[in-house]
């Protein structure tokens, strides 16, 4: 096994991608920081004007806002579920996927929370939910929980990426600056692959993957909660905390697969970010579908079949094309069909097809998200005779708009920075799973060349005989 | 000389105005309410309105006399409020009272520049009220007794009146039953059932004669320990949901799961200082390890 | 410090009213004086609730007047509730005619905007046989309150009288508690709040809601600084019709201003319910059912503008 071999030449390809900008990177940069500077802008507004600016009114309290908070929760989950579970099962062809998953987990984990504080009215009493903090409140628990979930997630990121800084701050194979070789270093904790340092770096991976898999859920249940937890038609469902669960991570899955196609391509990683690896995603994906699909079955299936007054108001709203028809059957039968069918037929699944799959259902779940908040909202129990429209239906203004682009916006970027700064697959455990597939196919080679000499040989003795 | 003739027609001209201004007085309407308590307080108000329109004259300045003999003596005076209420209020012993009780009153406003002078006089008899609590075949009465004098100064029942009785509580006098006054100047009536007081349950009874041609206003009361006890203390808030003290067993939930995720954290925080420790004496990465 | 200060100054000021309402409100119940005792001190003059002048002795107005200074330090939180208390109110949905005299005081004597309504009177039709009614709305002030459960920062509270009030101090404007509402009975500041003119934050209370902060909720309150003083919130008085009864739970009564009941015989003569008892909040607002209604629903389209007939005829129409 010659790890540092791989690791050095797997260094080297990525070297273009960590040195100076190109042309397409440098455009990335200024259009994103543009959206970002807009979002800024917007939300400069909103704090010195109030929330007037937004669509927001007495009757829809939350807009785009919270649906764009789910919704980055959500897709947090890719980290916590492929690194976790994978990690945990022991399955090998994670390891060149991993840094993306705990990527997207991080600053989607910063990123959501930031939307969950543009919908609060006095951000100069934050500090009050410390000072003044209620346990009873799923705010507190959703604060609790995701700024947990947060560290938990960057020190997951972080273990990870121990050993890649070690070879970043050593190697001379590459060209790095040195102010960042100090930081390399730094980060790396004196990681010299010692056989204790080997022993506890495994055991944090393995005790890390077991709590963050519960705290997830946690997140997310708590998150869902905040709807369960009062009194609304469509809201106040026992299931919304496992549909909210499975939703983060089928919608994670997807933000997933949708990176890891483009970073397979602008770097090309093909060799890393192999074909097999979108083809077991998207296995994933199938289940995922599948269940989801179950939940929302099962969920639309009890308010409409019972039809209690207010359900059936809010069923009939989303089922009308008059209201939401469209974006509803988009995001309840585009979002499930579409990923079960392309990919659950042999003949149409390939790398694109899944990629395409993913697109829609990511698509399809943030409409869900907003399906899940403003109807609800919009469907007060007593009727709402207003002679003011904007408190009767939703819209949103540009404010929210420019403030999630710039949310998605910032995402990207965050990703070309970090993808800039430590290697976008990990080189380590790359090379160890490249070195095990080689060990793997020599010994299969070795095994069907002495099978196929001993077949040669029965032959010749049969034909000797 | 002509601006001169015309000045002295227009200053005559301007002072028959005036003059009929004078001449075209407002009317006003007077009208006194007695009314008094056992507390030995007389309290006299006075309405004073517009004759024409009845609108309130506020500020107008009103006196108010007791006649004594057929002599008006000046009692006091007060100025009418917004609503055209001027009040009075004195002690009783001010007020003339004939041998059967009677008191007559004068008030008086004395005009201004906009209204007429008017008078208005009225009288009433004064009585005494008893109010008493009787249990009989354990049913709760309140028993009121109303007396008067006659002639001679010599007690006597006062027959044919209605007496309403309220629980004064925190916004309004809440009416809990009427009576009607016998021939023997006595009426009765069964006490409310389950009518909250006090701490202790007492409950206030007040017993009202209200616009009595003969007898004005006039009110009593006297309390009781028939209600039921309600506490007034400041309640205690317990520990739930919209308390701001949880339920204990969320507290420990909460604690149990926070705790449980944050050890994990620092355990693994700790494990990484090990490992920085263990790194210390090597110069490069160990890559024959696993030889 | 200066704020401190500030405040305690205004309700000094605010003491000597408050004192003596509350003299006037023990005069009233000659709560303080013994049956065959006669002040002879010093007497002040005071006009009842009902009406009636009664004078009592400055004494006891003193007296009054320092208990109440301890309720007052109570005011400057306004987490304590009055002792003793439970306040309730009863909605008499046979007398409404969409007068809007309810919002209209509540707005004035709240200082807000034509078009923020701390109270709404909502046309409701139940089902499509049902005959239209008007429907007054106040906050319910439930006693399992789902907007006090979610408070993250305990800024909007329920306390022992019964009141869920806001201290707007507090308030992050997470509108949580908006959410949580089924009643939708909270208003948001979106946008600055217009202040009457010379009051400041110095006079802000949670039983007051003065004045308004921008990015902050609020809702009908039940004007406990009226309560307090032994009035009734301003739109039980200003119905014309007597449609509000207001009272002490604890006390078994409850008046529109005009006549006083007792709750206990008022809700189970006229079959009194709240408002979606199944929703479990258990609502301090009883109604009584459009029986007997003293007006055509029709009545209560008389002063309004076009649009808003349209708009409620529209509900009429999809209902």
């Amino acid at each position: 096994m010659n790890i540092k071999d791989t690791s050095t030449s797997l260094l080297k390809e990525f070297a273009p991608q960590m040195g100076p900008w190109s042309w397409k990177g440098k455009t990335a940069v200024v259009i994103l920081s543009a959206i970002l500077l807009w979002g800024l802008y917007a939300l400069y507004i909103q704090v010195f004007k109030g929330h007037g600016v937004t669509g927001m009114r007495d009757n829809v309290v939350w807009g785009l806002y919270i649906a764009n908070f789910v919704f980055f929760i959500g897709i947090s989950y890719a980290g916590a579920i492929i690194s976790g579970i994978l990690h945990l099962l022991r399955v090998n062809w994670r390891k060149p996927i991993l840094r993306i998953a705990e990527l997207i987990t991080v600053i989607a984990t910063i990123i959501g929370p930031i939307y969950i504080l543009l919908c609060v009215g006095r951000l100069d009493r934050l500090h009050h939910l410390f000072m003044y903090g209620r346990i009873q409140s799923p705010i507190t628990w959703d604060v609790l929980a995701i700024s947990t979930y947060l560290v938990g997630s960057i020190i997951f990121l972080y273990l990870a990426l121990i050993r890649d800084f070690a070879i970043l701050s050593e190697t001379n194979e590459i060209h790095i600056p040195n102010w960042r070789r100090k930081i390399y270093k730094l980060l790396s904790i004196n990681f010299r692959n010692t056989p204790e340092q080997v022993k506890r770096l495994k055991l944090t991976l393995d005790v890390l993957s077991a709590i963050i898999i519960p705290t997830a859920i946690i997140v997310h249940s708590v998150l869902s909660w905040i709807f369960g937890m009062t009194l609304r038609p469509g809201w106040h469902s026992t299931i919304f905390g496992p549909y909210f669960v499975l939703a983060a991570i089928f919608s994670g899955t997807g933000v997933m697969i949708i990176v890891m196609y483009v970073f397979r391509n602008i770097y090309n990683l093909k060799r890393y970010l192999t074909d097999q690896h979108f083809r077991y995603m998207g296995y994933m994906l199938i289940v995922l579908a599948a269940g989801y699909g179950y939940f929302t079955f099962s969920e639309y299936l009890t308010d409409w079949y019972t039809s209690e007054k207010w359900d059936a108001e809010l069923i009939d709203k989303l089922f009308s094309f008059e209201h939401y028809g469209w974006w509803f059957y988009f995001a309840n039968f585009g979002g499930i069909l579409v990923p079960l069918i392309l990919i659950g037929i042999p003949k149409f699944r390939s790398v694109k097809t899944i990629v395409f799959s993913s697109v829609v259902l990511v698509a399809a779940l943030w409409i869900k998200r907003y399906l899940i908040v403003v109807p609800t909202l919009e469907n007060t129990l007593l009727p709402m005779q207003d002679l003011r429209p904007e408190y009767i239906s939703y819209s949103a203004t540009w404010v929210e708009w420019a403030l999630t682009a710039a949310g998605v916006a910032a995402f990207i970027l965050f990703f070309i920075l970090m993808s800039r700064f430590v290697p976008i697959v990990p080189v380590w455990e790359t090379s160890e799973y490249l070195e095990e597939i080689k060990l793997k196919t020599s010994d299969e080679k070795v095994l069907s060349e002495k099978r196929a000499r001993e077949v040669k040989q029965e032959s010749i003795s049969v034909s000797t005989s | 000389m002509k601006t001169r003739i015309l000045l002295i027609a227009f200053l005559v001209l301007s002072m028959c105005g005036i003059t009929f201004a004078q001449d075209e007085e407002k009317g006003v309407l007077l009208n006194v309410v007695y009314q008094r308590d056992h507390s030995a307080q007389v309290v006299l108000t006075a309405t004073i309105v517009d004759e024409e329109e009845e609108e309130p004259v506020s500020g107008a300045v009103i006196k108010f006399y007791t006649l004594a003999d057929s002599l008006e003596v000046l009692l006091g005076a007060a100025t009418a409020n917004e609503e055209g209420v001027a009040v009075l209020s004195i002690q009783e012993d001010k007020v003339s009272k004939a041998a059967d009780g009677l008191m007559e009153f004068a008030v008086r406003f004395e005009g201004n520049d906009t209204f007429g002078a008017n008078k208005e006089t009225a009288s009433w008899k004064d009585l005494e009220m008893e109010i008493n609590f009787v249990e009989e075949d354990e049913q709760r009465n309140i028993e009121v007794s109303l007396m008067s004098w006659d002639d001679e100064g010599n007690k006597i029942p006062v027959p044919e009146m209605d007496v309403y009785l309220f629980a004064p509580r925190m916004f309004s006098q809440l009416p809990i039953g009427e009576i009607w006054i016998e021939e023997d100047g006595k009426g009765r009536v069964a006490f409310p059932e389950a009518l909250p007081g006090d701490d202790s349950g007492n409950i206030q009874v007040l017993a009202k004669i209200t616009d009595s041609d003969e007898y004005g206003n006039y009110a009593s009361f006297k309390s009781i320990d028939w209600g039921i006890a309600v506490s007034h203390e400041a309640g205690e808030i317990p520990r739930s949901l919209w308390s701001p003290s949880a339920p204990i067993w969320m507290q420990v939930t909460f604690i149990i799961l926070m705790s449980g995720v944050w050890y994990h954290f620092f355990l693994v925080i700790y494990k990484l200082w090990r490992i920085k420790d263990y790194g210390k004496n090597e110069e490069k990465i160990i890559w024959d390890i696993d030889k | 410090m200066t704020e401190g200060t500030n405040r305690r100054d205004f309700f000094k000021k605010g003491l000597f009213a408050a004192g003596a309402a509350t003299a006037g409100a023990a005069a009233i119940g000659f709560a303080h004086q013994d049956e065959n005792e006669i002040s002879a001190g010093e007497k002040v003059k005071l006009l009842s609730q009902s009406g009636e002048i009664i004078e009592v002795d400055k004494a006891d107005l003193k007296m009054a007047a320092v208990n109440t200074a301890e309720a007052l330090e109570k005011i400057t939180t306004g987490r304590e509730g009055i002792p003793g208390r439970k306040f309730t109110m009863v909605i008499d949905l046979g007398k409404c005619r969409n007068a809007r005299k309810c919002i209209t005081s509540c707005q004035k004597m709240h200082h807000l905007p034509e078009d923020k309504e701390w109270l709404n009177v909502k046309l409701i039709k139940d089902n499509e046989k049902a005959a239209p009614y008007w429907f007054p709305k106040t906050c319910f002030h439930c006693d399992n309150p789902p907007c006090v459960k979610v408070c993250p920062v305990n800024a909007t509270f329920k306390r022992t009288d019964g009141l869920v009030l806001i201290d707007n101090d507090r308030c992050i404007g997470c509108k949580f508690c908006m959410a949580a509402c089924p009643y939708s009975a909270r208003v948001f500041n979106w946008d600055e709040p217009e202040v009457p003119e010379g009051m400041t934050h110095e006079h802000y209370s949670p039983e007051t809601s003065m004045p308004a902060k921008v990015g902050t909720v609020e809702k009908c309150d039940f004007c406990p600084d009226m309560l307090r003083e032994n009035k009734l919130p301003d739109c039980v008085t200003a119905c014309p019709n007597g449609v509000f009864y207001f009272g002490d739970e604890n006390e078994d009564a409850v008046t529109n201003g005009d006549e006083t009941v007792r709750l206990s015989a008022l809700l189970s003569d006229r079959a009194g319910y709240r408002f979606m008892e199944e929703l479990g909040t258990r609502p301090r607002v009883w109604y009584l059912p459009p029986h007997n209604r003293m007006f055509p629903y029709e009545r209560g389209f008389k002063d309004l503008p076009e649009e808003h007939v349209e708009m409620y005829n529209d509900y009429l129409n999809s209902h």
